[in-house]
């Protein structure tokens, strides 16, 4: 009977052309706009770790605590032993320093006038470690006007400030800051590029110069305010985030001593992981909703189809065959044609997804501020959740509502069935 | 020969909609022997149909009983009366109605597939009911394919294939021309003959009524005559 009814559903096609359509545009939109939110999350979370966090980031608690204010003498020091350590240590991660800091600087502007604004220092390893820092930042791309530093007394600046400041490439400033002991440093400094990242935590006044030059300046020599760590993976894990941090902490953290390194992770700030859950529910919810439109759309669509064949249910009513057992064939027709629509589905939103991930879409001036850092390039991102987010409700989808079609067509009277079929 | 198959008591059927009470079968007393050759006619609206549906078990009558092989159907739920319709009953309709992606054979086997006869069982059965349609040279066309004789025939083998002891038929000439009509007739009294099938039909068509056995007619929903007729 089984083969009975496969090969029916093979003869005629235009009976399951509808729902397999919709099953598969379903599908197809349920996987594409996943893959394309996955892309978004993971670009994001990496745009945020690379700037700013690290997949995860070491600081002592007491900097942690008092970050707003960039508390460099609650710095880590002997940074370069930690460092050759936690190479050691965690082998899944590449490791680098950086310090924050605040202070003044005074500039001249074009009538001669001496004025003078805050700013936020980042020191980078520039010139050390194969110019990671300098890969990682993408640092030759940022930049917008000028060069790179090529001596300690050069450094960067923020595009959009050095033009809200007038300072040009080959410009002279002076940086006005407080050192370690509380005691106030200046020192003057060669203008030697702009950069412009397009996202306000790397715009805002920011002075970029190299680490070992900004912890001179500070007097916190062989310490830096942050020891970032990346998964050489590239995609934040946090399974893998959460076991070097348990271990890290176990080793070098001293609860007592408020100095001591401390490891945090991404999904530790709340920002951040509640972002991360939402996106997670969004996959969740966009299931939900899919299985409910779609059941729908094809229960309707499914009483359409049954229409067409009251003739057929009527002959084989009349020849004795029970209604369950119809039933029961219809259900089978539907998991075989909602396979199909799911596989085709999944098939074209994958691709969808991979060409995406491939070329990516410009979002340039779309998106601007908050403490989540937004690439300019959105692309989406294949993950093997892809396999069964659309498919498994595309199935489901296509069960409840050929079973509720189904019910309606089976609750009329044989002799009614017949009736319309004008024997 | 002479054995009773079907007897209807005082049987009735009221339809009801809404308001509106309609009675199509009043106080029907007939009892159908095995191998009967027997057509209801009468003029439209006067309740062939639903006595059809009654006997083949597709509808219930509203009052009295219908006694089907010696069983009161009253009490056959859904299930038994499929059951029953499966195994002894066979269906003829004026529209033909088989299944347009099967192949001939495949409309004659679904009979069978119910029953859950193995696959040499049914060729075996599928190819005798073609043979006595005289269709066996097109088992492997479509319905589409056919013409409307060929596609009775069809249907008929496929009421006949599983070898019920009743086939009932709707105008099963109704959709023929005079030729194609008078060769159903023929192919159904040879099979009334060597399998003593009992058939039932409703019909209008005077050529049927050459060929019938008996012939019940009915006006208004009660029976006004019924002829039997020694050949
Ligand atoms: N489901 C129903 N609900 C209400 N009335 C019905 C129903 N089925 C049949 N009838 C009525 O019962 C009467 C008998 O109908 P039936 O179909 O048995 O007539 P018939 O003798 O087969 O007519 P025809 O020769 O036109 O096929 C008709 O008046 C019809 O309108
Ligand atoms: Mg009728």
């Amino acid at each position: 009977m089984i083969k009975f009814i496969i090969k029916g559903l093979l003869r005629d096609k235009s009976r399951s052309k509808l729902q397999i359509f919709i099953v598969t545009i379903g599908v197809f939109l349920t996987v594409a706009i996943s893959g394309y939110m996955k892309g978004v999350t993971s670009d994001m979370i990496n745009e945020t770790a690379r700037l700013k966090s690290g997949h995860v980031r070491i600081t002592t608690k007491e900097f942690l605590e008092n970050e707003k204010n960039l508390p460099i003498n609650f710095s880590i020091c002997n940074c370069e032993n930690l460092i050759l350590e936690l190479k050691k240590d965690f082998p899944d991660f590449s490791w680098t320093g950086r310090t924050h800091f605040r202070g003044t600087i005074l500039f001249q502007d074009s009538s001669g006038n001496i004025k003078q604004g805050p700013f936020i220092g980042l020191g980078l390893e520039l010139n050390s470690n194969g110019g990671d820092e300098i890969k990682r930042l993408n640092l030759y791309k940022a930049i917008y006007k000028g060069k790179l530093p090529e001596s300690d007394n050069e450094i960067l600046l923020a595009e959009e400030f050095a033009n809200r400041i007038k300072v040009k490439p080959g410009n002279k400033l002076i940086i006005l800051t407080q050192n370690n002991d509380n005691i106030p440093v200046s020192k003057e400094y060669v203008v030697a590029g702009t950069v412009k990242y397009g996202v306000q935590a790397m715009d805002n006044a920011l002075i970029i110069l190299n680490l070992q030059e900004a912890a001179k300046l500070l007097d916190i020599e062989n310490c830096c305010t942050e020891i970032l760590g990346f998964l050489n993976s590239g995609f934040y894990d946090n399974t893998i985030c959460e076991n070097a941090q348990i271990n890290f902490n176990k080793k070098f953290h001293d609860s007592n001593n408020p100095q001591s390194p401390f490891m945090s992770k991404m999904k530790d700030d709340p920002e951040f992981s509640f972002y991360i859950e939402y996106m997670e529910n969004f996959t969740g919810l966009m299931a939900t909703i899919l299985i409910m439109i779609l059941s729908v759309v094809l229960w309707n669509a499914g009483l359409l189809s049954g229409l067409r064949r009251y003739n057929e249910f009527g002959i084989r009513l009349a020849m004795g065959e029970e209604k369950s057992q119809i039933f029961k064939t219809l259900l089978l027709e539907a998991l075989v044609i909602g396979i199909i629509g799911s596989v085709a589905g999944t098939i074209l939103g994958i691709g969808f997804t991979l060409i995406l991930q491939r070329y990516g879409i410009n979002i340039t001036g779309m998106m601007q501020g908050g403490t989540m850092i937004m690439p300019d390039v959105i692309r989406a991102r294949y993950t093997n959740e892809l396999l069964y987010i659309g498919f498994i409700p595309g199935v489901i989808a296509m069960f409840i509502g050929n079973a509720i079609s189904g019910t309606m067509i089976f609750r009329r009277r044989i002799s009614s069935l017949l009736k319309e079929l004008e024997i | 020969m002479n054995e009773e198959i079907i007897r209807l008591e005082n049987l009735s059927k009221t339809f009801v909609s809404g308001e509106i009470k309609f009675t199509a079968l009043k106080d029907i007393n007939l009892s159908f022997k095995k191998s009967e050759f027997t057509g209801m006619v009468g003029p439209s609206g006067s309740g062939k149909t639903t006595l059809l549906n009654i006997i083949g078990l597709i509808d219930k009558p509203t009052d009295g009983k219908y006694i089907l092989f010696g069983e009161n159907s009253q009490a056959f739920n859904f299930r038994t009366a499929s059951a029953y319709r499966k195994k002894h009953i066979g269906f003829i309709f004026q529209t033909f109605n088989l299944l347009p992606v099967y192949t001939v054979y495949e409309n004659v086997e679904l009979a069978l597939l119910l029953l859950k006869k193995t696959e040499s069982e049914r060729k075996d059965a599928v190819m005798q009911a073609l043979e006595l349609v005289g269709l066996k040279d097109l088992k492997d066309k479509k319905p589409p394919q056919l013409s409307g004789g060929e596609s009775q025939r069809v249907a008929i083998a496929r009421a006949i294939v599983k070898k019920p002891e009743i086939v009932i038929a709707d105008e099963p000439t109704a959709n023929l021309d005079a030729k194609n009509a008078h060769s159903i007739m023929q192919t159904m009294i040879r099979i009334n003959k060597e399998l003593e099938t009992s058939f039932i039909f409703a019909t209008h068509d005077e050529k049927v009524m050459l060929y019938l056995s008996r012939i019940i007619k009915l006006e208004d929903g009660n029976v006004s005559e019924d002829i039997k007729i020694n050949s």
